[in-house]
């Protein structure tokens, strides 16, 4: 049913009209476009990583590159750093768009590379009126400050200390972690953020990656004047392992909340991402590349999706899929064998060549009919001929030892 | 020789981006059926998957190395009915566009090869079309000297001198006929072999593949007027200039198969004020491929279906008028399986026409005394055959086929006879 409120989402004390923020990051580093995507239905944003007035950012073009393969676009790279608007003028953008939009969340990002510069940016923003601060602990170009060049993220006790000064300077006002899954313990930093006080933890944020080398001139991608560097990675990419972050996180760090970000292109990735943990979606790749509009299929088919499984509020698919997940070490010991659906096949043999030369030779092609069989004695239930289906449902895995053909 | 074309529905046909997306489609098959259904046996997954991965000098290498005709079966070989019409795809979505992604190889240089030893032997090949370049290029490749004489000003065989310019331009035949010449086959122009038991002598080996230049006729009173010509002579002239222009003549074609299809959209080009095409059966008989048809559908071209001429009416030793009968299919099949056409009574009508264009099919009288054979032998040793002068009239792929065949039993018969 249309109209329904079954998408409001509470979230370390925010009420949402819908689980989906804006990023920080290009799409709301300018006050203009910020406006069209909160006009376009977006539950809040978090406006563009911000610094004190005496930072220097200087950034470099071309910044952004892609990772394509099979020709899709695969996952997004940019070596961006954050904002060129400081402090000043991002507590004004906060105070002009809270007072347009009262109803949405006007959250901010900020980063600094001393104690004293996270509280005063802390204390510029909750003077302005923001709902919400987050902190980059994690940009893949490195932090300001202390060890640059490293994350904040990267160690549970900067992140812990750094965390805390700020969640002293914000008081009542809720305080996001942004954190990176590149990083040896996740759970680890994130009880460090839990133990500093501060609201949750944002999981997680671009990967530190390198997106290719242009093998005619043998310098890497983005090409910048003849160099290039690491880029952080987004977009469908990282999406498994985003999921992996928040499904630690929230498996290990019970009840801590996470506003999961990374690799959400649609309303199914909101939906999963959801279903191991996360209490919001952030979405900035899907946006850059396809605009706002997404709001509207992201928010139906969200939407759709509750109604059909029958849930009233969308906060209850949160952690869905975390009872079913296990260490390898539990897992059940099943013999599946894939069975060819004949009349479905098409004939193509790609589950023949896969097995044959990946797999157990326990596919048999028949070269008159061109549909193969199984060999059910070499068969091993592996699964990868399901992962080749040219049409949905030719091959299937059957369980039961009593339905094997 | 039959040849569709001028296919693409792509505005740029070769964006790289818009091709790699095609190639990306394909699903590599094992065993794959387009390639068993391309009489040249073009390896098409393994070229699609060279593309795809940007190789394209690799991809050139496979798809040439299976057919010296690589640019013009790009542009002109039917791929609907032959690759395109077995791919695996047709039972999800649609066929891969493989004619498309072959003439895209076309455009690049394989890598280059150590040319052959020399085995010393010679071998002359008559014609110059697609049967006899494919059979010279595989003979050279493999050491012969390979000499092939052409009777035209003009090399290329059917696509040089019938297959009109919509559909397959100048450059793209010249793309494979200058490689051929590039891998050591010699070509001579304006050069008649009568006899090519001639050639006996100073060659240890000869290859025919001269085609089928002679127009059968109707047979009907006045086919000798001014005026009534045959296809091939039609397309050629037009072709190479000698018709530039038919503005405001009448003209009414024959027939009813590819050739008279290429035929009528070259009078609507040349500016004819009227084309029509006289076919004496009905559109289910109608054995032509669906570009071509296209092509004449697409010019308003209108075809006159179960229509017969009765007689071609002259006016002072030139054409004026053909009378028409109207016909009706008898439930009797010919030797081809088709229902007959029959004359209905009383049916005749006269139409107004200055040029008739007889496209009732080919022939070919070339030197009687041999009989040449459909698997490319003859019945004089040393002498081969292939192309549609063994076969009949068939398409540019299958006269690559033959060439190749050719070139491999020419192969045989000189090491089996000790001539190398």
């Amino acid at each position: 049913m249309k109209g329904s409120n079954r998408l409001e989402t509470d979230f370390i004390g925010l009420r949402l009209e819908n689980p989906f923020l804006l990023s920080a990051g290009p799409s709301t580093d300018e006050l203009s476009i910020a406006r069209r995507g909160l006009e376009a239905g977006w539950a809040g944003l978090i406006l563009k990583t911000t610094s004190l007035n005496s930072a220097k950012v200087s950034l470099a073009y071309p910044m952004m590159s892609r990772f394509a393969y099979d020709g899709r676009f695969a996952g997004m790279g940019n070596i961006d750093l954050i904002s060129v608007y400081h402090i000043e003028e991002v507590a004004r953008r906060v105070k002009i768009l809270k007072s347009a939009y009262p109803q949405k969340i006007i959250g901010a990002s900020i980063m600094s590379d001393t104690i004293e510069g996270w509280r005063i940016l802390v204390g510029e923003l909750k003077a302005a009126g923001a709902d919400l601060i987050e902190c980059s602990f994690s940009c893949p170009q490195g932090n300001m400050g202390e060890d640059a060049g490293k994350m904040l993220a990267q160690s549970e006790k900067a992140t812990e200390r750094i965390a805390r000064a700020v969640k002293e300077a914000a008081g009542d006002l809720p305080v996001l972690i942004k954190i990176t899954p590149q990083v040896t313990d996740i759970v680890a930093i994130a009880e460090a953020v839990k133990s500093s006080g501060c609201s949750g933890v944002t999981a997680s944020n671009s990967i530190p990656a390198l997106m290719g080398i242009d093998i005619e001139s043998m310098i890497p991608i983005p090409v910048v004047g003849g160099r290039s560097t690491y880029s952080g990675l987004s977009g469908p990419a990282i999406k498994p392992i985003t999921l992996r972050a928040v499904a630690e996180i929230a498996r290990h760090v019970p009840g801590f909340p996470i506003s999961g970000n990374g690799g959400v292109m649609n309303w199914r990735d909101a939906v999963e991402l959801m279903a191991v943990g996360a209490g919001t979606i952030q979405i900035c790749t899907a946006v850059m590349l396809h605009g706002f509009g997404i709001i509207d299929d992201l928010v139906g088919g969200l939407d759709n999706y509750l109604e059909r499984k029958g849930h009233n509020s969308v906060m209850q698919i949160i952690g869905l899929a975390l009872p079913h997940l296990c260490d390898h070490d539990s897992l059940p010991r099943l013999k599946p064998r894939s069975r060819v659906v004949q009349n479905k096949c098409v004939g193509c043999g790609r589950c023949y060549i896969a097995c044959r030369d990946g797999g157990h030779e326990a596919v048999v092609w028949n070269e008159k009919t061109r549909i193969p069989t199984i060999d059910n004695e070499k068969c091993v239930g592996c699964g990868l001929c399901l992962l080749l289906q040219p049409v949905e449902g030719c091959l299937e895995l059957v369980f039961d030892d009593d339905q094997l053909v | 020789m039959i040849a569709v074309g001028g296919n693409s529905t792509r505005e740029n046909r070769f964006d790289r981006l818009a091709l790699i997306a095609e190639a990306e489609r394909c699903l590599y098959c094992y065993d794959a059926p387009c390639r068993a259904a391309c009489p040249a046996e073009v390896p098409v997954p393994e070229f699609i998957r060279s593309l795809a991965s940007g190789n394209f000098r690799r991809a050139a290498e496979l798809v040439r190395s299976a057919n010296p005709m690589i640019a013009v079966c790009g542009e002109v070989c039917p791929a609907e009915t032959f690759c395109q019409a077995s791919c695996t795809r047709n039972k999800i979505d649609r066929a891969i566009e493989i004619r498309y992604l072959h003439a895209f190889t076309s455009k690049f240089d394989p890598p280059a090869t150590e040319p052959a030893t020399l085995t010393g032997a010679k071998v002359a090949v008559v014609g110059s079309g697609p049967a006899a370049v494919s059979c010279a290029v595989k003979l050279a490749e493999a050491g012969y000297s390979v000499t092939c004489f052409e009777r035209s000003p003009k090399l290329g065989g059917v696509p040089a001198l019938n297959i009109p310019g919509f559909r397959l331009a100048d450059p793209i035949l010249r793309n494979d006929l200058d490689r051929a010449a590039a891998g050591g086959v010699i070509f001579h122009t304006q050069s008649r072999i009568d006899d090519p038991r001639a050639l006996l002598g100073e060659y240890e080996a000869v290859f025919v593949a001269t085609g089928l230049p002679r127009e059968k006729k109707t047979g009907i009173a006045g086919e000798n007027l001014e005026g009534v010509i045959g296809s091939l002579e039609f397309l050629e002239k037009a072709k190479n200039g000698e018709i530039r222009s038919l503005t405001g003549r009448q003209v009414v074609i024959i027939g009813g198969g590819n050739v008279s299809l290429d035929t009528a959209a070259v009078a609507a080009d040349l500016g004819a004020a009227s084309v029509r095409l006289l076919y004496r059966r009905g559109p289910l008989e109608m054995k032509v491929w669906r570009a071509e048809l296209e092509s004449v559908q697409k010019r308003g071209i209108v075809i006159d279906y179960l229509t017969a001429p009765l007689e071609f009416i002259g006016e002072k030793g030139k054409l004026a008028g053909v009378v028409c009968a109207r016909t009706m299919l008898a439930e009797k099949r010919d030797s081809s399986g088709r229902r007959t056409p029959v004359i209905i009574d009383s049916s005749a009508y006269k139409i107004a026409a200055d040029i008739a264009v007889i496209s009732i099919g080919l022939y070919s009288d070339y030197c009687p005394a041999v009989a040449f054979r459909e698997d490319t032998t003859s019945s004089v040793p040393g002498l081969f055959a292939g192309g549609d002068l063994a076969r009949g009239e068939g398409t540019i792929v299958e006269a690559v086929r033959d060439g190749k065949l050719a070139a491999r039993r020419i192969i045989e018969y000189l090491k089996e006879t000790g001539r190398v």
